[in-house]
């Protein structure tokens, strides 16, 4: 997720239970894999975007949204 | 015989399997999985509903529990994790009401008498709102009983468990009490059911249909509490304050392996010392009497009581009465693996009384001393300063492998430490 800005190492904040919306990063699971992605809606369907590859598949299962990223030094 | 359905609305909520179930809500990858914690006492301490539905029951050795499902997994007990779910839980039920007895870790008693309105829905919806918001925001289980008294609630909540929900209101109760025996109801102990059946009374209905006289001449005030709450009347109150003083504060822990080690041994009796001193320090509150016991290997405890001269709650000033006491209980070439200590005969620790052959000066160093090591441990942790004798226990509680002892302790972030972390929950899987 580097053009989004966030590094291997961060921290993620992550809020559970609720809707994402369309432009909010994601935890999300994809056959048993945890990833982090971009949300969004293309032509009214959920899809998860990371480096210009999309994912629509039909088993998109919201972990949580990302509210903040963390990423400390020391 | 009251007609109203609802003359009070008392929910009990259960966490279903809670210690397995926040193992598998941080980590999506033992969803589904049967899976056990207490991989550091060797036993199962908890199950998840997968693990229980193979026949591993709580207390089983781990050993035997592997045997009966290979592909189990065992985990060691995150603590820390639980209680961060355990209050966040707490937080969500009073959202609804203010009315919210913590009555342990994964169990609670609430009030919603009267919120009908306030949340413009029935009782049943209230409830059932509160159980799908832990779900949806906590990603694990609960189940919900209502029911208009404590012991009829804890019936209800176990009735449709994992995530079940049921509703006993008066109207319900005689039907609903024909399918549960006397010993299963909450507050009725073996010894109690035993009695009650030698007076041909199996079901809870068959003990309500008996009458109060009757009862009153059987049983001790608890038991007719259980009568009259199961008759639909509300006699055990709901404990809804913090506390604010203990009548009695124990500190027990199971080391493993279990030791023989004379110094060892002690130290783990002098850290539960510490620990015991610090609740009571917290609470202001000074101990009269001191009890400590040994558990051997094989399960048997002994143990030794004795009286405290001038309450306190400073380790330093108990310790050499504690050592005593243990060289007199202590075998030699005896496995032991757990100690206790209790402190009791509490009370408010105000001006101290010396008696009358102390050193005034030594009993005020002592304080000044135990207020900086409280300082200290409010800043930096738990047992940043302790006794010296203490300290062989201070390193390790279970001689392990490192899987033994819980991932949030080991994967740190930046800038926390083995004492102090973030109270969050972390998610324990790899993110792509």
């Amino acid at each position: 997720m580097k053009e989004s800005g966030i590094l291997i190492g961060d921290m993620a904040i992550v809020e559970r239970g609720v809707e994402p919306k369309h432009g909010d990063i994601v935890i999300a699971q994809i056959d048993q894999i945890t990833v982090i992605r971009l949300y969004e809606k293309q032509s009214g369907k959920p899809v998860l975007v990371a480096k210009n590859y999309v994912y629509a598949g039909e088993e998109i299962k919201i972990f949580g949204v990302v509210t903040a990223i963390i990423r400390k030094y020391r | 015989m009251i007609t109203h359905s609802w003359p009070r609305a008392l929910v009990h909520i259960d966490a279903d399997a809670f210690f397995a179930s926040v193992e598998q809500a941080i980590n999506p990858k033992l969803k589904g999985k049967p899976v056990v914690t207490g991989k550091e006492r060797n036993i199962v301490a908890a199950a998840s509903y997968e693990a229980k539905a193979l026949g591993i029951k709580r207390g089983v050795a781990l050993w035997d529990a592997k045997k009966m499902c290979p592909e189990l997994v065992i985990l060691p007990t995150d603590y820390e994790t639980v209680s961060i779910f355990s209050k966040r839980m707490f937080e969500i039920m009073r959202r609804y009401t203010p009315a919210v007895e913590e009555y342990s870790v994964d169990e609670a008693f609430l009030n919603i008498t009267g919120l009908r309105r306030l949340h413009h829905c029935s009782y049943r919806d209230i409830a059932k709102h509160i159980q799908a918001d832990i779900n949806k925001e906590l990603g694990i289980t609960v189940s919900a009983g209502l029911s208009v008294s404590k012991v009829l609630t804890k019936i209800a909540s176990e009735k449709n468990k994992p995530n079940g929900f049921a509703a006993i209101s008066m109207r319900d109760i005689e039907q609903e009490l024909k399918l549960v025996q006397i010993a299963d109801v909450w507050n009725i102990g073996p010894n109690t059911a035993e009695l009650l059946k030698n007076y041909g009374i199996k079901t809870a209905f068959d003990f309500i249909k008996k009458d109060k006289t009757f009862v009153e001449s059987i049983l001790n005030k608890p038991g007719i509490e259980v009568w009259q709450e199961l008759n639909g009347e509300s006699v055990m109150p709901l404990v809804t304050e913090e506390k604010q003083s203990y009548q009695s504060i124990s500190k027990v822990k199971t080391f493993t392996p279990p030791s023989k080690d004379k110094a060892f041994v002690y130290s783990q009796l002098m850290k539960n010392l510490e620990n015991a001193c610090v609740k009571a320090r917290k609470y202001r509150q000074s101990a009269k009497k001191i009890v400590i016991f040994l558990k051997r290997s094989d399960h048997r405890a002994f143990g030794l009581e004795a009286t405290i001269l001038r309450p306190t709650a400073f380790p330093v000033e108990l310790s050499e009465m504690v050592k005593k006491m243990f060289n007199d209980i202590f075998l030699p070439d005896t496995l032991y693996r757990a100690t206790g200590i209790i402190l009791s005969d509490l009370r408010t620790a105000k001006i101290i009384q010396p008696t009358l052959f102390e050193d005034t000066n030594r009993i005020l160093k002592i304080k000044n001393l135990y207020s900086v090591v409280d300082e200290m441990r409010e800043k930096y942790g738990k047992h940043t300063l302790h006794l010296a004798t203490s300290l062989p226990a201070q390193k390790i509680q279970h001689l392990t492998k490192r899987g033994d002892i819980a991932k949030r302790k080991l994967d740190l972030f930046k800038g926390e430490t083995k004492r102090r972390r973030l109270p969050l929950p972390v998610l324990q899987t790899e993110v792509l």
